[in-house]
């Protein structure tokens, strides 16, 4: 029987920072992607919004996201490729954000609907709990995924793994 | 060695349907995960609902937390049907995990996420007061309306040590 | 300049191995105030557990890492109880909550919760704990809730321990998974 949950690649970003990290050449032989993240920003801010995008794609991207960040809970918006809420360098030293992006049937012909679920952390009243809705218009199979900071870079040993899940 | 995480049926829609039953469930594993993906006819979106093992009566209850991209709130209710996951007019994602569906000795929680952007996001816990193993699970909507072409209704088993 | 990573792909031929493997159960007798892991092995990449709790009303459960007791916790919470959503903090504390408060029954009415630890061995890393869950007992109180944790070391963890606030009915499980990232 084929392996159903299965690593197809991993990233981790090295001394330095960088700019983004990138999956390319996904194939289309799985059923489901996750996408599990460990993230930090280099800005000099508590957090920073993380953007990923599908097939290099920017538009035709519509989220809506629950969130409480230590002393409320709220719910907002938007239509760009935001879906997580890491720390970054103002945060406490050495802690990374924890999250997971599924999108089941990356590659079928149907727009691509996706769940992300992500934490934040700090030693302190703020930080990010996050519950994402994401919805990629697009009938295009995806192939690409790229993990990128509204500002500033991915800080050294922000992780990223894909893994594909297989139906059969 | 066995495997941990296993598909053990899923379905396609090739033309509308009220929902879709998983049957015969096997009592090997320890939790099942059930990912919903698709559309259904309800512009204001819908929950996802559950019946566990033919049991129609009123055995059931959920609580949730949701964002509707404009405020947050949280519900419940009782004596009803699950309400797991979201589905809606544009392509939505729910996944939802039944655990422990074997034990014979509680009642059966599930912990559900649900993703319908064009309605909300949402998360569900819910219980049915029942302690017998579930063996089947009928998969329908609150409005009991129908499920688009192309949904796609999977169940893994997850099977711990 | 910096440049962005581009991923290296698995490759070679034949079926993949899978990434997520079982790693122990652990399953209250009753009675037990806390449940531990010990010797967990550092060849994973990230931790899962899954459990299925039962205890008293009102209580909640928690976890440390490596028999630290110490106050170098930190935890974050959204949380829905059926007539409320809202979020809070604690800092300085010694341990994470995982599942904030238990409303069944004793015996019947279980809260689960699914909590994922990436990154558990990176010793350059503080420890980040994420857990989605809750429980419902068709009364006028249930909790649904998206839980963060913090602890305050980069040591790699070996050791997890889950605490009752009270204690554990029998029957109580937890399954720790492991997933490889390489």
């Amino acid at each position: 029987m084929a392996t159903t949950y299965t690593l197809i690649a991993s990233n981790t970003v090295g001394s330095g920072g960088a700019s983004s990290i990138d999956f390319s050449s996904i194939p289309n032989t799985y059923t489901d992607l996750k996408l599990v993240y460990s993230l930090r920003g280099t800005g000099a801010t508590t957090s920073m919004s993380a953007l990923v995008s599908f097939n290099g794609a920017t538009t035709n991207r519509t989220w809506k996201v629950l969130y409480g960040q230590g002393s409320s809970a709220a719910s907002t918006s938007g239509s760009d490729t935001y879906f997580s809420e890491p720390p970054a360098a103002s945060a406490t030293s050495n802690t990374f954000g924890n999250g997971e992006l599924y999108i089941p049937n990356y590659a079928g012909s149907s727009y691509k609907s996706a769940n992300s679920d992500s934490v934040g952390e700090n030693n302190a009243t703020t930080a990010y709990q996050e519950l994402f809705a994401i919805l990629w218009s697009s009938t295009a199979a995806i192939n690409q995924l790229t993990i990128s900071l509204a500002s500033g870079n991915l800080a050294q040993y922000s992780t990223a793994y894909l893994y594909g899940i297989k139906n059969s | 060695m066995a495997a941990t995480y296993e598909p053990i049926a899923t379905t396609t829609l090739l033309s509308t349907a009220l929902g879709y039953t998983f049957s015969s469930i096997p009592n090997t594993y320890t939790d099942l995960v059930l990912i919903v993906q698709g559309s259904t006819v309800v512009s204001a979106g819908d929950s996802i609902t559950l019946q566990f093992n033919d049991d129609t009566t009123s055995n059931y209850s959920t609580t949730g937390l949701y964002g509707t991209g404009s405020s947050a709130a949280s519900y419940r209710e009782s004596n009803t049907f699950t309400q797991t996951g979201r589905i809606s007019t544009t392509q939505s994602t729910s996944i939802i995990n039944i655990m422990n569906y074997t034990n014979g000795s509680t009642y059966k929680t599930v912990l559900a996420r649900g993703n319908a952007p064009d309605s909300l996001v949402i998360t569900q816990v819910s219980l049915w007061r029942k302690t017998e193993a579930i063996t089947k699970i009928k998969i329908a909507n609150q409005n009991n309306v129908v499920f688009s072409i192309g949904t796609t209704f999977t169940l893994y088993g997850i099977k711990a040590a | 300049m910096l440049n962005s990573l581009v991923s290296v792909l698995q490759g070679g031929a034949g079926a993949a191995a899978t990434a997520y493997e079982s790693i122990a159960t652990v399953t209250a007798s009753g009675g037990e105030t806390s449940l531990t892991f010990s010797s967990i092995p550092s060849t994973y990449t990230h931790l899962q557990l899954r459990f299925s709790a039962l205890e008293a009303a009102g209580n909640n459960i928690t976890m440390q890492f490596n028999n630290d007791n110490a106050n170098n916790y930190v935890y974050h919470y959204l949380v829905g109880t059926g007539s409320a959503a809202y979020a809070g903090s604690v800092t300085a504390t010694n341990k994470v909550v995982i599942e904030g408060q238990y409303n069944g029954t004793v015996g019947t009415y279980p809260n689960v919760g699914i909590v994922d630890i990436l990154d558990y061995t990176n010793t350059s890393k503080n420890k980040t704990v994420r857990s989605l869950s809750g429980g419902d007992n068709n009364s006028t109180t249930g909790e649904i809730s998206l839980n963060s944790g913090l602890w305050l070391n980069t040591a790699s963890i070996s050791t997890i321990k889950v605490l009752a606030s009270a204690s554990f009915d029998a029957g109580s499980s937890f399954a720790l998974y492991g997933i490889k990232g390489a």
